[in-house]
């Protein structure tokens, strides 16, 4: 079967991660975050990366952008971004990639946005820096055409606000205008865009994201550590736990049979029927990610897997290609999957 | 931002009604009285004390003084001094650009050296500058100003013979015969408000480079300069204008010191001599002044938040 998100990838994905190594400086030493992640996002293509926070996504999107904390830096891979090896470009003109071919749609509207600037200042910088060459009333137009764009009312008299008169809904939306507004965007990376807004809200966003995506054509990373908003939106998943990616899959595929342990807990904590109230009566599964400096044997997920066996806690599984192009990091991943089949068809 | 001033300024009238009535207790609590300075050469007897002490007034219950004084000292006259054959607000004009002089110079040089260089340490953490500007304004908080003006006497003006080591000339005979005598002085009083400023900026930066819409200016692709300048500082000044108030509020009371050791003839100096002789007129007058400078000051500082703070300024 060729799977609907296969027939989006191009021969050169806008983004392409090879075995990307992220540590924190640390007294003890190096801590790693993000441990060998390959991923490569495609022309068109929207991916979700999913995972529960300290998962380490985060820091993968910060790297992308060349915008690390000072306590990290990458240890090895490489970040291609349409063809050109990020870590091999000067900073800055990996600067100048990015808000231009690349931009970021952040985790918190309320905070991403600063207290002192007006919305319109903030969202003219973006083109006064990446497009010089257009003029300052062309500017302040193509502001007002963004914040219309994202569906933002009265886009004019919002250029004179502050973001504190701004709900969380507005302001993400500026957000995404902020995002777009060199019109150039390649690749659009949203860090749990709507992990801090209502449910309601949170729907609306979600349209407007996927109805940009494909009027500007973009490709999006999408972050986020719950999978209903993937299930919304994505065409593929990668689904990282501890800084490593343990399944990666379409998302027709992932959400019909998920191969990997921690993937199928993560789908049963989701509500069905989209009653998003019950949210919190739903079995999450128990036990936290484990610290990156605590020392790792065996598989990453074993404290926390209901399907652990001996050899599990000695060696540490590999992410192997399964047969129908998927990838999955399980010594028992085609056991249970045959085990879990056999089930799904009994009922 | 006119509502916010208008504000500020009618919150100005209760603070500058409480500042003078402690001014007024604070005064009468000193021990010992004016009049028995005042006759203290002649041998005093009780009768006599008790008889000048009439004439003055201060034999009323302290409660008739206040009243008739209050809306004296608002009306800017301030009485006559005991001391001074003059009346108080004549002497206190005399004085006051002596003050003005060291205070504002010694805060503007603080602002001009103290702010960028708590941004560079901040911006450069854990570097070579980062490292001396940390020693050097420990340094400048450790070292008493008095001492410090002792030091720069002995070396700029005695050994040197650089600038003059004392005293005073008004701007209006010429700016280098007056600046020449500020310099000094302004040194000795700001180097420890350096030492202040520049951790307090340093610290308020490093906290706004942590925020999410610093992040946020980054991952748009400005240019650190940028970033640093119109994101990270402009939201850093809202608390660095707040210390600026009470650095100079600091300043008034180091400049009381400085004006003894570079006799300069200024209110600090006219206030102490004021209290040592229980000269009430002159002694109210003095740190009414002093008080007056400290809110007009704060009141500015006040403005300059709002300018920087949108969510203040739109309220
Ligand atoms: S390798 Fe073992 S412990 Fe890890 S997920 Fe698979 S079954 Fe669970």
């Amino acid at each position: 079967m060729i799977s609907d998100a296969s027939a989006v990838l191009t021969a050169s994905p806008v983004l392409d991660v090879r075995d990307l190594t992220i540590a924190f400086r640390h007294r003890a030493g190096p801590v790693q975050v993000v441990r060998g992640v390959d991923l490569s996002v495609g022309h068109g293509e929207i991916v979700g990366l999913v995972g529960e926070s300290g998962s380490g996504k985060s820091i993968f999107a910060r790297a992308i952008l060349g915008t690390l904390p000072r306590q990290a830096e990458v240890l090895e891979g490489k970040i291609a971004f349409s063809g050109s090896d990020l870590r091999r470009v000067p900073p800055s003109e990996v600067r100048q990639l990015r808000g231009d071919r690349m931009a970021l749609v952040p985790q918190e509207p309320m905070t991403s946005l600063n207290p002192a600037l007006r919305i319109g200042r903030q969202l003219t910088e973006v083109l006064e820096v990446h497009r010089p060459e257009i003029g300052s009333a062309a500017r302040t137009a193509r502001a007002i055409e963004m914040l219309d764009l994202v569906g933002v009312n009265l886009p004019g008299e919002r250029l004179a606000q502050y973001p504190h008169q701004l709900s969380g809904g507005l302001r993400q939306r500026v957000a995404i205008a902020m995002a777009l507004i060199c019109g150039r965007v390649e690749l659009l990376i949203a860090d749990e865009p709507t992990t801090a807004l209502d449910v309601t809200i949170q729907a609306q966003i979600l349209d407007l994201f996927v109805r940009l995506q494909e009027q500007q054509r973009m490709s999006v990373l999408l972050i986020t550590h719950d999978l209903g908003v993937i299930a919304q939106t994505a065409q593929r998943v990668a689904v990282m736990y501890a800084g490593e990616l343990v399944e990666v899959a379409g998302v027709n595929e992932l959400f019909a049979m998920p191969h990997h342990p921690y993937t199928r807990g993560l789908l049963d904590s989701l509500p069905r029927g989209g009653n998003a109230a019950r949210k919190s009566h739903l079995p999450s599964i128990e036990g936290t990610v484990p610290s990156p400096a605590a020392p790792r044997q065996g598989c990453a997920f074993a404290d926390r897997c209901a399907f652990r066996v001996d050899i599990c806690g000695r060696r540490a599984p590999m992410l192997e290609a399964t047969t129908s192009g998927r990838s999955v990091r399980c010594h028992r991943w085609q056991e249970l999957a045959d085990r879990f089949a056999c089930r799904d068809a009994v009922t | 931002m006119l509502a916010y001033a208008l504000r500020r300024i009618v919150i100005f009238v209760p603070t500058l009604f409480i500042a003078l009535t402690l001014i007024f207790v604070l005064t009468r609590l000193l021990p010992g009285s004016p009049v028995a300075t005042l006759l203290g050469g002649q041998s005093v007897n009780a009768a006599k004390i008790e008889e000048v002490s009439r004439q003055l007034g201060y034999d009323r219950p302290i409660l008739v003084q206040y009243v008739e004084w209050l809306p004296r000292i608002l009306s800017g006259s301030l009485g006559q001094s005991l001391f001074f054959t003059k009346p108080v607000a004549e002497v206190l004009l005399q004085r006051l650009p002596v003050t003005l002089s060291l205070t504002v110079l010694a805060l503007l040089v603080t602002i001009a050296i103290g702010i960028p260089l708590g941004i560079w340490s901040a911006v450069r953490r854990g570097s070579l500058l980062d490292y001396s500007a940390n020693v050097l304004s420990s340094l400048g908080m450790a070292l008493p100003p008095f001492w410090l003006g002792f030091v720069l006497i002995l070396v700029v003006a005695v050994a040197l013979k650089w600038l003059p080591s004392s005293g005073y000339r008004p701007i209006e005979i010429g700016i280098w015969p007056w600046l020449s005598r500020m310099i000094l002085p302004t040194i000795a009083l700001s180097l420890s408000q350096i030492g202040l400023i520049v951790r307090m900026t340093r610290s308020t930066m490093l906290e706004v480079l942590e925020t999410e819409y610093v992040g946020m200016a980054r991952a748009k692709g400005m240019p650190e300069r940028i970033v640093i300048i119109r994101h990270a500082l402009r939201n850093a000044m809202v608390q660095i204008i707040t210390a600026i108030g009470l650095l100079y509020a600091l300043g008034l009371g180091g400049s009381v010191i400085i004006e003894q050791v570079f006799a300069l003839p200024g209110l600090g100096e006219l206030i102490t001599t004021a209290a040592i002789r229980r000269d009430y007129a002159t002694l109210e007058g003095g740190i009414f002044y002093l008080t007056l400078t400290a809110l007009l000051v704060n009141l500015v500082v006040d403005l300059a938040y709002a300018y920087f703070n949108p969510r203040v300024r739109l309220a």
